[in-house]
């Protein structure tokens, strides 16, 4: 573990709101995961929350979404335009007051809307609730990151460009055009259902993991020694994390009031989101391999391997689920969050893979623990894992249960004689609950191990 | 410390942890001394490589075009050099890269818009069109809503039920049961995404059918005094005429 030390770390603009950016992210990450914490734990112990009006599921959950995606990965993901894309196009990051204004903004805009969603004044759109100003402040928070972006490459010097730059890019421009579809003016409820489809697919794969997973294709190389292993494979992943997501969310509505076309390209493209969930691990573990003894000294490259397996395994269970079959059993049911536990999870990984690896150079410190850091994947690979398990269950029980059921009367969607039929999910809730709590552990290490990097780290 | 450094850092522009790291990795790979580079770096004369005392080249804007090795820092500000004087200077053994195309950034933003604008168009634009036609060559009356249920709708998308309750009967052996299948012509009254998305509570789709107001109003004021162990929150922090919005919108929701 690194000592305390009199080094301060350097206050130049662009450093700064670098480093400011991912002290943010991994705050409000761990918020979010206790936020997601105490919303399911409402599911299992209703009664203890009735007298909150902020204290429902119906309020949490969408406010722990929010302090994930348009809080803590807003903020490492921009942390990491700032930090990749100047050294990547060979220039210098320009306009650093107005990144470190802009970051104050897309605070301020961040704790607004995630405000308005507890107090009741959420507008009913799944993934992006806040009231429609908030939206359009949002999204104003998304024009110096992609000016700063442009800038750079107009000055640059690299005569091509980098994977990772093309992800940040791709995923920046994927949740401005996210947005704005989701806010289009509100339709009748099959509309808002597609819109709410496609946009929730859009932010999860191609914002938070598309940007996330092209920071690896920087930091595996970096950490480890090694070339990336295949410009193609990279190539691969990002055209296929750009298109497929925009429309599989289609796949989600199988058997409801949506035109059949619409579900039908809706199942292929979900189905082909095994391109990138197999893709991605390949890549990773293909450049670690022939230095595994760097890669195991270095905790990015084991956050990074780690997150491609979840990565991969969520990948894999979206897609095999995209058949109309499978979904007339588990959609509706909480199969759905097992798996994007197992996304988020690997979203997380791969963020602090980054900031892990970059953070010590623009705090001027180093790391401040190693242990933490491999411990904090560990609680987060297990505690995933765990969550996806039992959320998975419960999923296939309930639509098995369903399913079965409605003929025989056993068991009941609807009606008084619901609660009898899944009062035995709240056992399968509850020990859910155990791995996401182990997230949340695992995020407030990566929290003390950012905030101590940056304020005691040993100098570099 | 090089006498050197802090002017170097400072016409870099960048930390001097960082000046110095990079001035380390780059005298070692070019077998000049560190003290050299870092005086080059601060505005003197050009470092000469120990083995090749002609003039050195001018240093090249550190990148990181190359996936590995020591990790060079930004770009000095300063002059930017036009692109088109700059000379490939790419290695051949560095990492790949995803297009080599001098304009790759033009061509790497319209890539980036036109395939999202596609995914876009295919994933939400054309389907939502598609089901407000459903819905406009739909014959027969549609089910209307009191202005007091239509408040009720906005309470129910605030308090996100549905997080917990669908309004959707599929046409898939599931929900038989449930009573009717959706079409987009029978929510079509329903603006907003009421649709949901999850089942940890009953489907809503048909409940003013079953439930009368005044059990629905007090089941929702206070679960349990209508049903023992019901595990569903109470919404007693909403005022009565929130209360009463939301069962009027519920019930009917036929």
């Amino acid at each position: 573990m690194a000592t305390d030390t009199d080094a301060s770390p350097s206050t130049d603009a662009a450093t700064v709101v670098t480093r400011w950016a991912m002290m943010l992210g991994s705050i409000l990450m761990a918020a979010a995961a206790f936020f997601h914490l105490i919303a399911w734990l409402t599911l299992v112990f209703p009664p203890g929350f009735e007298t909150f009006g902020i204290a429902q599921f119906g309020r949490l959950k969408p406010m722990a979404d929010a302090l994930l995606v348009f809080g803590g990965f807003y903020f490492v993901n921009t942390a990491a335009l700032y930090f990749l894309v100047p050294r990547l196009t060979g220039t210098t990051l320009r306009h650093g007051v107005l990144a470190r204004a802009n970051t104050l903004w897309a605070l301020l805009v961040g704790l607004a809307s995630v405000a308005s969603v507890a107090v009741g004044l959420g507008d009913g759109r799944p993934g992006f609730e806040f009231p429609l100003i908030l939206d359009a402040a949002y999204l104003t928070t998304l024009l110096v990151p992609a000016w700063i972006t442009v800038r750079a490459f107009r000055d640059r010097t690299e005569d091509s460009l980098h994977p990772s730059v093309w992800a940040l890019v791709g995923g920046l421009t994927a949740l401005g055009v996210a947005l704005v579809v989701a806010n289009f003016p509100l339709t009748e409820a099959t509309g808002a259902w597609i819109q709410a489809a496609h946009g929730r697919e859009l932010v999860m794969w191609t914002w938070v993991l598309g940007s996330m997973i092209g920071t690896a294709w920087y930091v595996v190389p970096k950490a480890s020694g090694r070339p990336l292993f295949s410009r193609q494979l990279a190539q691969i992943v990002f055209f296929s994390m750009l298109l497929l997501p925009a429309v599989a969310g289609l796949g989600r509505l199988a058997f409801g009031p949506v035109t059949d076309w619409a579900e039908a390209i809706g199942v292929a493209f979900r189905f082909s989101l095994l391109v990138p969930a197999l893709a991605v691990p390949t890549g990773i573990l293909n450049t670690v391999r022939g230095a595994e003894g760097p890669a195991a000294a270095s905790p990015s490259v084991r956050l990074a391997l780690a997150g491609s397996w979840l990565f991969a395994a969520g990948g894999v269970a979206t897609a095999l689920t995209a058949f109309p079959y499978v979904q007339s059993v588990i959609a509706f049911t909480a199969f759905d969050d097992g798996t994007a536990a197992l996304l988020v999870g690997a979203g997380i990984l791969f963020a602090a893979s980054f900031v892990y690896h970059c953070l010590p150079q623009v705090g001027g410190r180093e790391l401040f623990s190693t242990t933490l850091a491999v411990n904090h994947m560990r609680l987060v690979l297990w505690g995933s894992g765990l969550a996806a398990f039992f959320l998975w269950y419960a999923g296939v029980k309930a639509g098995a249960g369903f399913r079965g059921g409605a003929l025989s009367g056993l068991w009941t969607a609807v009606g008084d004689g619901f609660g009898e039929a899944t009062a035995g999910l709240s056992t399968l809730y509850l020990l859910a609950l155990v791995g996401m709590a182990l997230v949340a552990a695992g995020q407030v290490a990566f929290t003390i191990n950012v905030v101590r990097t940056v304020r005691k780290g040993a100098s570099t | 410390m090089s006498e050197y450094l802090p002017a170097a850092a400072k016409n870099m522009g960048m930390p001097e942890a960082l000046v110095m790291r990079s001035a380390e990795a780059k005298a070692k790979a070019q077998g000049v001394a560190v003290e050299d580079l870092l005086r080059e770096w601060a505005g003197g004369e050009a470092a000469a490589p120990a083995a090749a005392p002609a003039a050195a080249p001018p240093p090249p804007a550190p990148t990181e075009s190359a996936a590995t090795g020591p990790e060079p820092p930004v770009a000095p500000p300063g002059p930017v050099v036009p692109r088109r004087h700059v000379v490939a200077r790419r290695d051949p053994d560095a990492a790949p890269l995803l297009v080599d195309v001098r304009q790759g950034h033009i061509a790497m933003i319209l890539t980036i818009v036109a395939v999202l604008a596609v995914g876009a168009a295919l994933g939400a634009l054309f389907p939502v069109q598609a089901a407000r036609q459903e819905v406009n060559n739909a014959i027969g009356a549609q089910p209307d809503y009191t202005d007091q249920a239509i408040d009720g709708r906005a309470v129910y998308l605030a308090e996100g039920c549905w997080t917990c309750h669908t309004m959707v009967v599929r046409a898939t052996a599931t929900d038989y049961g449930l009573g009717n299948v959706t079409t987009a012509k029978d929510v079509a009254p329903l603006p907003g995404e009421t649709l949901g998305a999850r089942r940890i509570g009953p489907d809503l789709t048909h409940i003013g059918a079953r439930k009368d107001p005044a059990s629905l109003y007090n089941f929702l004021l206070e679960p349990s005094s209508v049903a023992d162990g019901a595990r569903h929150p109470g919404y007693s922090f909403l005022s009565e005429d929130e209360l009463g919005a939301l069962t009027a919108f519920l019930i009917e929701t036929k």
